[in-house]
Parts: C-alpha cells; sequence; structure tokens
C-alpha cells in the first residue's frame, strides 16, 4: 500500500534559531528524476548539517542526479527536526510513502515568473509610469550576453566603448559579446578586473554610446532607487535601506563585547569567551576610556574605532577597573555566524530570491531592497531624480541588494584605467 | 503560494476581514490616485508620469522622515540563542515583539538598540495563537519609544515601511530599511511585500505617519509574503498581555506532532545510539570554545566548565563548533575518546566513555 502526501513548507518564522515544522496535505506526487542546478546547491549547502546516513543519502542523490531522496522513517524524522529547516525554501516536496521508508522529491521554487499582484511596489505598470526617470541615461546601459541570454548589466563610462561590469559574471563565458540599446552587439575583451569588488572593464569597439553621468549626492535613508535595461525599461524598484559599510568578512575586527554607554567612558556588560576582549583579560564592569589613544566616551565612538581596525590589527584600549586605569592590548578576531544559523539563514535568502553568484565580502557597499536578479546586477542604480548613485553589485538574497556606491566607482574606476594606462604606454 | 496560504488557512481559519476607510488620510489618495493612473492606462503621456514621479516623491518625503523619526526604537532582542526584533512604544520601556521571538523559554533577554546602547527586558506576556508578545526593559527609563497607530483605517495599497535587525544585531549597523505596500488584510496579519527574513522577527512595520501598524511575524515563498501581526490584535489582547498572561500555542507545533504520530505510528524516534557528550559550544569557527556543560552529562562527570576549549578529540585537532559536532557524530555510545582540554593555558587530558541522547 501507498500513500502520496505533499509536504509544503508555509509558514517560516521569521526569527533566527526558531525551529520551523511544515504540514502535511495529500496530492499526488509526480515522477521526472533530475536533479536541477538550484537544488544541487541546496543539498550541497545543508548535507553537511546532519548526521552521516543522511548525509549521504543527499551525496547520492547529486551523484545519481536525482531529485529524489529515500529515507527510513526514522531518518526522515530526523531530516525533517534539524533546526536548519531542510524544508524551507522549496515550493513542493512530494512524499512517496513506500513500505517502512519515505520518498522525497524536492523542488524549488519558481522566484522569475511569479504572478506580481496589482498593489505590489514592483508592479510592472506602475514601473513603466517611472520610465521617464531614467529616460536620459539609459543609452549609457548595456547588456552582456551569454549563450541563453543575458548574464548581467553593464554601464558605459567613457566615449570610447569602455564598459564597467560585475566580474564573477564573466566567469563561465567563452566570448564576451554586448548589447546596445537598440539591440546591436558588439563583441568585447577585459581590460582589467577588480576582485576585491568584483568589477570588471571591458574594451568594445561600440564607440557612439553615451557614457554615464555620474551623480555628485548621496540619497537619503528611505529614497527610493530604480534600476534599469538599455532599453530604458524600469526592471525593479526599491528603497536605500543602508549606508555605505564594509562587507569584507575577512578585514572586518571583532573585540567580542556587550558595551554600554556610562558617566566616564563605555562599560562592558559582556565579554564573548575566547573573543579578543577576553583573551586580553578584559572583564565584566571594565569601563574603556580610549583605544588607541583616542577618546571613546560614548558606544559610537568605541563601535567607530574597532571598526576602523581589520581583523589581526592589534588595539591598545585604555580602561578603568575600579579606580585604576589599566591598559590592555587585544588583538582583533575576524566574526563567524554560527554554522547552524548560517545555513538557515542562507535558506531564507533564497526564498523568493535567486542570489548572485558572488553576493559576499564586499569593501564598500550601500544597501537597498530592490529585487534583483542576478542578471539585473552590473549596471547602474538611479534616484528619483535620475541621477546615478552607485552600481548594483550584487542581489544578496531576499532581503538586500548591495550597490557600490557612486563616488567610490569613480575612485575605483580611476585605478582600473591608470593601472590600464601603465601597462599601455603608448596608448595616449 | 497556495500551498502557503493552505497552511495558514487550515490552522488559524484566518478570513478577510472589511476595511474601514474612515480615516482615509491624504496620502492614501495619493497612493490610490498613482495606482489608478498607471494601471489602468494603457497609453501613459508624461504628464501622467509626471504624476506619478511627483506622487512617489511625495511618499518617499514621508518614508524619509518616518525612519528618522522612529529608527532609535527598533531594538533587536537575544535569549542568548537567537535574534529577533522588537520596538519600544513608551518611555519606561514597553517593548512589543513576536510571540516566537520570547517563547523559548528564557524569562529576561538582552536589548540592543541601534546606537549600541543595551539593557535587559523581562517577559511580561505573550499569545503564541496570534504570535504576539511584550516586554519590559527592566531598568531607566526616558527610552526612546516609536506610537502606535489607531485600529483600522488601513486600505489596501497603502505604503508601509518595515525595519528589523536582519540576520541578528550587528554593531554598527542599523536596521536595514524597507518599503513596501499593502496587500492584504486578514484576521490578525496584515500581509505586505516590504520584506523580511530570520531576526527581523518581532520588528516593527510603520504607516507613513511613523506609527506601529504591525509587527513582524512570518514569510512566504515569495517577496510579496510576508505577514505581520496586526496592532489590532495586540490591541484586542491587551489587559492580558500587560498583566502577564502567557497563553497559546505556536501553530506550527500541533502539526509538528501530528505528522510525527502519523509518520510512524507505532515507532519512537530512535535516538538511543546517537553518541552525545553534553557540552554546549561557542559559535566560533575555528575554536570549540565551550560555554555550557549540560547536567547529569558525561562531560560534566569528568569535569569539563564552561571557558574550556577543546582541543583534540580522539586524536584529532577540533576546528571549531560544526567540527566538534561533526567528530563526535561520528561516534557511538558506549566508546571510548580521549579529548584534550585547555583551561587556562593548561592541557588536561581526558579520557571519557560517551553516553547516549536523552530527551
Amino acid at each position: 500500500m501507498k500513500t502520496k502526501r505533499n509536504l509544503v513548507p508555509w509558514h517560516t518564522f521569521v526569527c533566527i534559531a526558531s525551529c520551523v515544522a511544515i504540514c502535511a496535505f495529500a496530492c499526488p506526487a509526480s515522477a521526472q528524476a533530475q536533479l536541477s542546478d538550484e537544488m544541487r546547491e541546496l543539498f550541497q549547502d545543508i548535507k553537511n548539517e546532519f548526521e552521516d546516513d543522511i548525509r549521504i543519502k543527499l551525496e547520492e542523490a547529486i551523484k545519481n542526479d536525482t531529485d529524489k531522496v529515500t529515507f527510513s522513517t526514522d531518518q526522515f524524522l530526523r531530516f525533517r527536526s534539524n533546526p536548519i529547516n531542510p524544508f524551507e525554501g522549496l515550493e513542493n516536496i512530494n512524499a512517496d510513502e513506500l513500505d517502512g521508508s519515505i520518498q522525497l522529491k524536492f523542488e524549488v521554487p519558481t522566484a522569475r515568473n511569479r504572478m506580481i499582484g496589482v498593489l505590489e511596489r514592483q508592479n510592472p505598470g506602475f514601473l513603466s509610469g517611472l520610465q521617464q526617470v531614467v529616460a536620459s541615461q539609459n543609452e549609457s546601459i548595456v547588456e552582456i550576453m551569454g549563450d541563453s541570454g543575458r548574464v548581467c548589466l553593464g554601464t558605459v563610462v567613457d566615449s570610447r566603448g569602455t564598459v564597467l561590469t560585475k566580474a564573477s559574471e564573466l566567469k563561465e563565458l567563452e566570448e564576451i559579446r554586448i548589447r546596445d540599446f537598440q539591440n546591436v552587439r558588439y563583441s568585447a575583451s577585459i581590460l582589467k578586473v577588480d576582485e576585491a569588488n568584483d568589477l570588471a572593464i571591458l574594451k568594445t569597439n561600440a564607440r557612439h554610446l553615451p557614457a554615464i553621468i555620474w551623480s555628485q549626492s548621496e540619497p537619503e535613508l528611505g529614497s527610493f532607487l530604480l534600476t534599469a535595461s538599455p532599453s530604458g525599461k524600469v526592471v525593479a524598484m526599491g528603497s536605500y535601506s543602508h549606508r555605505p559599510r564594509s562587507l569584507a568578512t575577512a578585514d572586518k575586527g571583532f573585540l567580542g563585547v556587550t558595551p554600554r554607554t556610562v558617566g566616564q567612558g563605555v562599560e562592558l556588560t559582556d565579554i564573548t569567551p575566547g573573543s579578543a576582549a577576553d583573551l586580553a583579560g578584559l572583564q565584566v564592569g571594565d569601563i574603556v576610556v580610549g583605544i588607541n589613544q583616542a577618546v571613546t566616551n560614548d558606544v559610537a565612538a568605541l563601535v567607530a574605532r574597532i571598526q576602523s581596525c581589520k581583523a589581526g590589527d592589534s588595539v591598545k584600549i585604555e580602561y578603568l577597573r575600579g579606580a585604576t586605569r589599566q591598559t590592555a592590548t587585544a588583538v582583533l578576531a575576524g566574526r563567524n555566524l554560527s554554522p547552524d544559523r548560517a545555513a538557515r539563514f542562507k535558506m531564507m535568502n533564497r526564498l523568493g530570491a535567486i542570489p548572485s553568484e558572488r553576493s559576499q565580502d564586499f569593501p564598500w557597499v550601500f544597501q537597498h531592497d530592490s529585487p534583483l536578479f542576478p542578471e539585473d546586477c552590473g549596471g547602474p542604480v538611479f534616484d528619483l531624480d535620475g541621477n546615478v548613485v552607485g552600481v548594483n553589485i550584487a542581489r544578496q538574497g531576499r532581503v538586500s541588494t548591495l550597490a557600490i556606491p557612486t563616488r567610490h566607482v569613480k575612485t575605483l574606476l580611476a585605478e582600473l584605467q591608470r593601472e590600464n594606462l601603465a601597462a599601455v604606454p603608448d596608448s595616449k | 503560494m497556495a500551498g502557503v496560504d493552505n497552511g495558514w488557512v487550515v490552522l488559524i481559519r484566518s478570513e478577510p476581514v472589511k476595511i474601514s476607510n474612515s480615516h482615509a488620510i491624504r496620502l492614501v489618495e495619493f497612493g490610490v490616485l498613482l495606482f489608478a493612473l498607471v494601471t489602468f492606462s494603457t497609453v501613459s503621456n508624461a504628464n501622467e508620469n509626471e504624476l506619478a514621479r511627483n506622487s512617489l516623491l511625495e511618499v518617499q518625503r514621508r518614508v524619509q522622515a518616518v525612519v528618522t523619526q522612529v529608527m532609535p526604537s527598533v531594538v533587536s532582542i537575544s535569549d542568548g540563542v537567537g535574534f529577533g526584533s522588537g520596538v519600544v512604544i513608551d518611555e519606561d520601556g514597553l517593548i512589543l515583539t513576536a510571540g516566537h521571538v520570547v517563547s523559548g523559554g528564557a524569562s529576561e533577554f538582552d536589548i540592543f538598540f541601534p546606537s549600541g546602547q543595551t539593557t535587559t527586558a523581562k517577559l511580561v506576556g505573550y499569545n503564541l495563537d496570534v504570535d504576539a508578545a511584550m516586554l519590559k526593559i527592566t531598568e531607566g527609563s526616558k527610552w526612546p519609544a516609536a506610537e502606535l497607530a489607531a485600529s483600522g483605517g488601513r486600505r489596501l495599497g497603502d505604503w508601509v515601511v518595515g525595519l528589523g535587525h536582519s540576520g541578528g544585531y550587528e554593531l554598527g549597523r542599523i536596521p536595514p530599511v524597507r518599503t513596501g505596500r499593502l496587500l492584504e488584510v486578514r484576521k490578525h496579519l496584515l500581509v505586505t511585500d516590504a520584506v523580511l527574513i530570520g531576526g527581523d522577527s518581532g520588528g516593527p512595520l510603520f504607516d507613513l505617519e511613523g506609527k506601529v501598524i504591525g509587527i513582524h511575524s512570518s514569510i512566504g515563498d515569495s517577496i510579496a509574503e510576508n505577514r505581520h501581526v496586526s496592532i489590532e490584535t495586540f490591541r484586542n489582547d491587551w489587559q492580558r498581555l500587560f498583566r502577564g498572561e502567557r497563553w497559546g500555542d505556536l501553530p506550527n507545533f500541533t502539526t509538528d506532532k501530528e505528522l510525527e504520530e502519523e509518520v510512524s505510528p507505532n515507532k519512537v524516534p530512535k535516538r538511543s545510539s546517537r553518541a552525545k557528550l553534553g557540552i554546549k559550544l561557542d559559535d566560533n569557527q575555528s575554536t570549540a570554545i565551550i560555554i555550557g556543560v549540560d547536567s547529569g552529562s558525561v562531560a560534566e562527570r569528568v569535569g569539563i566548565k564552561a571557558g574550556d576549549v577543546v582541543v583534540s578529540f580522539d586524536g584529532v585537532k577540533v576546528k571549531g563548533k560544526a567540527h566538534m559536532f561533526d567528530l563526535v557524530s561520528q561516534k557511538a555510545v558506549g566508546d571510548s575518546v580521549a579529548i584534550e582540554i585547555s583551561r587556562r593555558g593548561q592541557l588536561l587530558k581526558l579520557q571519557v566513555i560517551l553516553d547516549s541522547f536523552r530527551d
């Protein structure tokens, strides 16, 4: 006797580390075994979160290129009750109940072709009413084309056909072709790559395209931002969520304290075991009054000081313990999100979004909530006055798109072009 | 999405609520006008587009003002295990958050303000049936507070601002600003396209006057499925919550149990063969720092203490929490294992016989 059920991920509480379950509904299962790229990636991401027997099942599925996994009842229960909630982000998990075992078939949702409601911020009619905002500059946007369509957007930065784009999207391409606002195609070659910022400059023979006009202004928190394609269509709208900051994970210094502003300085109300502060001998109740000779009279000053340092830097901390003034040297460590939380967060990031292949570790980016797809990155992002306020560099996940602010883009561009000219002395 | 909705409807029996339009503010009219122009005209001319942009500029001006005004009141809440968000709603430090943020058993919580200021709060009450909870800061006064919106008066299509400490608290990062529109009003919930993710739970949803209209609760698999407990829901339970009552069940737990019984009617989940040491580790990925020892566990019996660092396990150098977990899971109950522990610079060598999981 074989019963079928459909396990629907229905209710994801948005609290990190809460454990979420699923409902069961009777529903016919469909057959078709082939593992999609998204599912393969997901199996890869989650397999190490499980005990060996379950991990091996997932590895076998990857090896055999199938989206069906057969578990024993016990394995199924353990799989399902894992805190990372392996069902999250999946459209459909059809379970065939066999004799003493359960066969699961995994499917990912279609974030790309969903129905957009009339009231939504992303309503196409609504966005088309905003086309005029980008109308003066859309000819400075190009598409970078792969075999199966656009891989990303690019920004024309001078009148000699130089294009700035997202470097990591070019990796798979055998030859680079761009397409302009009139659908004319050109071949292109990579002049220079900035790995850290994931930028590449391309040389093309599209010399008639106008250079983008960069803006001087920085948006205010809550400003609306638009992303457009070469045709001038507004592909997405969002809000300016966070000012530029470093998301370079390797560099971030971490002291490991919970600070609180008190009269004389910053009191430490908690210290993470094993953290830089702990190892330096700081104790709960110590009042930090200075870091590297600078006065830290409130939490903001302390945070600013620590954030100006990188992991591995040593900082000199002056503090009061009781009545005595003391000094300690702490070597800042890097910070890690716990593997559990990281995996769970990664799942949620895929709910309704497709993250860019390279979506992390950027030295200087602002955050907005425009729901871009990976192929919408690499081009300019506009404010409602048509100012180019940055270049979209990655879709991070469900709530976040990252962009390099214009001022920083201009600096990086100058560096890239200077290096390039230096390499080719007679190009003047 | 249908599946998501099914889940909700089946469990909560939610039904759409008629929305009164008695308090239509000017901005609502802007929104409706804008919507009418861009969706019902097939040919958009320059004038209409200029009008669309102008009304959006007005919305933007309001959003910017709301963000400046309410940002200081949006807190991150931690029970020491997970992170959620919340909003301070009076100067004495009353906080609204989601039920599932505080249902883990803790009664005291760390509170983090966007400024970096920290304090603690105590659990006041919760109604898990609707995912609503109340906390109170234990010290001080004059806390930055947001105002609650009046009940009713919401219209579909209203612009909203969502704030929350996504992904948990980060020093130096403020809650990222999200905007969207009101898409649906259900019995206890508002549904918007202001996107949410882990860590946002319990954070506030504002109208364009900067008043709290909802508390973030859950998401579905579309970016247009973000659910917030409505402020009306909180008002219905206000007296009981404020008195300190705690009641209800998170919806998923019932189904969880049902499914478990259904899938394995005769079997108790077999866990006895899995080995356990009984330690809690810090989240660090390079060093296995012990932050807690389970009472009655083998770790406690051999004298392992919080603050110890596991150097090696069964001859393998331990590289952080995940690695440690992996190593233990490869062992069976009854295995004898050599463990090296570093305690204040001193190396201790222990031999332990692994115990089983007891739930």
